[in-house]
């Protein structure tokens, strides 16, 4: 009985019992939803264990396997942490807004065809929206609209993509796609969009750092690697995945040095460790899944943390802006030396779960020989370190602190999240086989080893002596580095006015056309004595407000002087 | 950050940090020289990371900050959007 529950489920009653509950009773019950579903999908075994029939289809609802049980471990966990974290939270509809999106998010997961799949895929864009427009600022509004816009363009081609297979085959079930087929890769347009593949990227570093404090941890988390989590499952193997990885990771971190917002740094560096995944399922060797797969996992927990860390600088301060920050290192030290364990996960340190995972990944591009990748994967890895690891907090706890900052003192709960988040990156990175375990297939593979030992140690130091070297070149400043949403944020206004405001204008001319003739008509049926008279003596006079008799004077001489004169003639000739 | 002046104490940790940092290095290095493991990538000889970690941060750099110097426009471009986080 228990094993036909779809985990999804469980956060849906989370969320339905969220909207009801008072203030005090939601902060505990958040953590409580999460932790259920976990222990409920842990339990699970592999197969179909809930269909559905509809409209002539069976809906599979729950379909478990080792793949979709360790992304639904991780979701479920950094839900239950960012319910700790957000503990201390009074706003209702960002609660249920998350709850909700979490629930999308293991709906994905553990949905065995692709009806269901989309379904909750769309519940996910929805909670997610909310959380960026709970920030309730002008920015936050219009990165909102802009994501909403964006998602549903991605969910379209999604459907797109399922109906077109729905129509050749007949076949909503989830497997392995081939790239021969038109509507696969409309499906895979629909996927990479909200894996933040490029082009179609720039709605993350858009609206991630406009989210609130707590609704950034979880988008940090959720969208992006359920994506991934697809790609996986359906698109193994497919080489444009291979090249647009390579392309992401290095693209975020390029424009990761740019930026100047913390949390936007932060966000350009989910599209970069992303591409580490996205090339790895693109290279599709079993050891590669496994990578991709324990990378999401590790970068899910550091990830979170990375966004908790600066969240918390965020709650306390109300700044988000290097060049409106520095020197907090007094105030804020256990941040820091938290928000630094999950720099160092990141970064792929020794002893931290990004090293046990991010080398998969690089030892799996070397495995199938794709020496070019294994390059300029480790050169990302540079630029991490670079941007997260040192010039973020660098501008941040070090330098000299702005005269009018205030620095707020942050609930324990927030601690308490990140110091178990952090707790679990140390965890994973000194026992590396609790991840390997859970992974896909089994791992054969030993992340401690001398060669790995030894280039990371090189690579570290030496970012950091280019660091050095370069500082005040890269010290922050104010700007706006444009990226690829400069193709529809420039024209919109240009798009807005063809489109809105020209087609308002058109009806506002024709309403106004409508108007004057039924007011002209109503004026006509009152009172028709001034049209007649206009026709009958002139618009001039007519048009007069009052009416004067000498107007009609003139002419009415002539009528008289002839009605006369026809007397006249008449008297005249009867008489002769 | 050279937001402030250096202070004695700042010096004397930051002459500790580099020494630490070379020591690091070093003991790397070593390693490398002295680990029997067969050649896994073309360029596995002594001391490339060394040269890759430098070269390659100082190539990000100049890529990025010339990359930002093209596209780098001022905080109200989108029309004020920006200049509120």
């Amino acid at each position: 009985m228990l094993n036909v529950i779809p985990p999804a489920f469980i956060l849906l009653a989370g969320t339905l019992l969220l909207a009801v509950l008072p203030q005090r009773a939601r902060a505990f019950a958040f953590p409580v939803f999460p932790a259920l579903a976990l222990a409920q999908l842990l339990q699970l075994p592999d197969g179909v264990l809930l269909t559905m029939p509809y409209a002539g289809w069976e809906l599979v609802l729950l379909d478990a396997d080792r793949l979709s049980r360790v992304f639904g471990t991780i979701f479920a966990l950094i839900a239950f942490l960012g319910g700790i974290y957000g503990f201390h939270l009074k706003d209702r509809g960002q609660q249920v807004a998350a709850m909700l999106y979490a629930s999308g998010v293991l709906g994905v997961v553990f949905a065995g065809d692709w009806f269901t799949l989309l379904v909750f895929w769309e519940i996910m864009g929805v909670g997610s929206l909310v959380l960026i427009w709970s920030r309730r600022t002008a920015a936050a509004g219009g990165a909102g609209m802009r994501y909403m816009l964006v998602h549903f363009t991605g969910g379209s081609l999604l459907l797109a993509g399922i109906l077109g297979k729905l129509a050749a085959t007949g076949d909503l079930s989830i497997g392995l796609l081939s790239v021969d087929e038109w509507y696969h890769w409309l499906m895979m347009l629909g996927v990479a969009l909200n894996a933040a593949v490029p082009p179609l990227h720039p709605w993350l570093p858009d609206a991630y750092p406009r989210g609130t404090v707590t609704g950034s941890v979880f988008m940090s988390a959720f969208t992006t690697k359920t994506a991934l989590y697809v790609l996986a499952r359906a698109f193994a193997g497919w080489d444009v995945l291979y090249y647009g990885g390579i392309v992401m990771a290095l693209w975020g971190v390029t424009y990761a040095i740019l930026a100047n917002d913390i949390r936007r740094i932060l966000s350009y560096h989910i599209v970069s460790q992303v591409g580490y995944m996205v090339t790895a399922v693109g290279i599709g060797t079993e050891f590669a899944l496994n990578g991709a797969t324990a990378h999401a996992f590790s970068h899910i927990l550091y990830k979170a943390l990375l966004f908790m860390g600066t969240g918390a600088v965020l709650q306390a301060t109300g700044r988000s802006k290097m060049t409106e920050l520095g020197g907090l290192l007094p105030q804020l030290k256990w941040v820091f030396v938290l928000y630094m364990v999950a720099a160092f996960s990141i970064s792929g340190a020794p002893l931290t779960n990004g090293f046990i995972s991010k080398s998969m990944v690089i030892a799996a591009a070397g495995e199938a020989h794709h020496y070019a990748a294994v390059l300029l994967l480790l050169l990302a890895s540079v630029g991490t370190f670079l941007s997260v690891g040192l010039k973020l907090p660098a501008g941040t706890w070090f330098g000299a602190k702005p005269a009018d900052i205030t620095v707020q003192p942050l609930p324990r709960n927030m601690y308490v999240g990140m110091g178990i988040t952090a707790f679990l990156c140390i965890l994973y990175g000194v026992w590396p086989t609790l991840l390997y375990n859970q992974l896909p297939t089994p791992v054969d593979y030993a992340p401690y080893s001398i060669a790995h030992l030894v280039e990371i140690a090189n690579i570290l130091v030496l970012t950091f002596v280019a660091y050095w070297i370069f500082r005040k070149k890269l010290a922050p400043h104010d700007a706006v580095a444009l990226d690829v949403d400069f193709l529809y944020r420039k024209p919109a206004p240009l798009v807005r006015t063809v489109t809105v405001m020209g087609t308002n204008r058109v009806f506002a001319g024709f309403e106004r056309a409508t108007l004057w003739m039924a007011s002209a008509l109503a004026g006509l049926a009152r009172n028709p004595a001034p049209a007649l008279q206009s026709l009958l003596i002139g618009r001039k006079s007519a048009n007069r407000r009052e009416y004067n008799a000498d107007d009609a004077r003139p002419r009415l001489q002539y009528v008289m002087g002839l009605v006369l004169l026809v007397f006249v003639l008449g008297a005249y000739l009867g008489l002769r | 950050m050279e937001k402030n002046a250096p202070t004695p104490q700042g010096e004397k940790k930051m002459k500790q940090t580099w020494i630490a940092l070379g020591l690091v290095t070093a003991i790397a290095l070593a390693a490398q020289l002295l680990d029997p493991h067969e050649p896994h990538y073309p360029w596995d000889f002594v001391g490339f990371y060394v040269l890759f970690g430098l070269v390659g941060c100082i190539v990000l750099i100049v890529v990025a900050k010339t990359w930002g110097k093209l596209i780098e426009r001022p905080t109200d471009y989108y029309g004020g959007d920006d200049r509120s986080m």
